[in-house]
């Protein structure tokens, strides 16, 4: 039991891990990206199908760690741990905040 | 630009070599190198403590040092007080920040100051009063974070360390993956706000990873007392800067 419980525990720690690398590797080229597409001179203006790329690699950055959050949540529907109401309630918190923030 | 990549590129590094979070040299190295006013400077600086912490949330993830059960219980405080605090901090003017951030520069220099501690080894669960405590204390952490752009960990580590029992080495590691969901979640706060501006941040962000790269190959081969000695004597001078930053802008 504690034995399926440390493996369960152990890939939901490198799924989270992979996780937050994938977000990282989107943001970090994204930002490369559109700094070699800058036209003008500015290097905020490299966009492609006009989205501008510097923002999608914030947005893709800050999702990370609410993917994460996400991440534990459905693990724990899958009855994996008891973490799943706390993960649940901080997205619901940092989303309130961004909608008190409009 | 140059100046961006350099303030990230000593953040990351600087950051990595004696493990405190960038905000406490990105804040100030934004406003007093690259102009930055004060909020757009926390802005960026929150973006790059949630890169960070995911370069070093990896690492600890793969390595199992990170104490979820904790982490994500504490983090919904941290991110409550990082919510409030970023609503807060985006409504109000800058002079009370500026000095509030002196204090923090302070604080983190009297705490950087090298001496030999004591290492508590009793995990205590995450309820009754010590939980309460925990949580309370994490939703200062979270405030400190929203209001001056730095991730909380200098609050997380003496939570978990002294409070909660955890090891210095989990501690460390549960706080660097804890600072990624509070700074996320602050930062979302600025970018509805419109006080993010993605190219600043994105190109500090790539030179506080370049940083923390170089740092992670110098390794070993600096002197951590002798740096820890420049950087506290860093952080004074800072302090003073912020402070008659603070003052001219009452």
């Amino acid at each position: 039991m504690s034995q399926h419980s440390d493996s369960s525990r152990a890939s939901l720690d490198l799924g989270l891990a992979r996780l937050l690398v994938g977000c990282q590797v989107v943001a970090v080229l994204a930002v490369l990206l559109g700094l070699a597409l800058a036209r003008d001179g500015s290097p905020g203006s490299g966009a492609i199908a006009g989205i501008p790329l510097a923002q999608l690699g914030v947005a893709a950055l800050l999702a990370g760690p609410f993917f994460a959050l996400l991440g534990i949540a459905l693990a724990s529907l899958r009855g994996r741990h008891h973490l799943g109401w706390y993960a649940l309630a901080t997205l619901v918190v940092a989303a309130a905040g961004m909608l008190l923030a409009r | 630009m140059l100046a961006l990549v350099t303030v990230g590129v000593a953040a990351g590094g600087l950051g990595a070599l004696l493990g405190v979070g960038g905000g406490i040299i990105l804040v100030p190295g934004l406003i007093l190198l690259a102009g930055l006013p004060f909020h757009s400077a926390v802005a960026a600086s929150l973006v790059c403590v949630v890169a960070t912490s995911v370069s070093g949330s990896v690492v600890y993830l793969r390595r199992g040092r990170v104490e979820l059960d904790v982490a994500v219980r504490l983090q919904l405080f941290t991110v409550v007080g990082a919510v409030a605090a970023g609503l807060v901090a985006t409504a109000i003017p800058a002079a009370p920040l500026y000095l509030a951030f002196a204090l923090l520069l302070v604080v983190t220099a009297y705490r950087m100051w090298p001496r030999s501690g004591r290492e508590h080894a009793d995990a205590h669960p995450v309820d009754g009063r010590r939980g309460a405590v925990a949580a309370g204390a994490s939703v200062g952490a979270g405030a400190v974070a929203g209001l001056l752009g730095v991730g909380g960990g200098i609050l997380n580590v003496p939570i978990l360390h002294l409070l909660l029992g955890r090891s210095f080495d989990r501690a460390a590691a549960t706080s660097v993956y804890m600072i990624g969901v509070t700074a996320a979640a602050a930062a979302a706060v600025y970018l509805v706000r419109g006080a993010v501006e993605p190219t600043i941040a994105g190109v500090t962000m790539l030179g506080t990873l370049a940083g923390a790269a170089v740092a992670a190959a110098l390794g070993e081969r600096l002197d951590r007392r002798l740096l820890k000695v420049a950087f506290v004597l860093l952080l004074l001078y800072v302090a003073v800067r912020m402070v008659s930053l603070g003052v001219a802008a009452l």
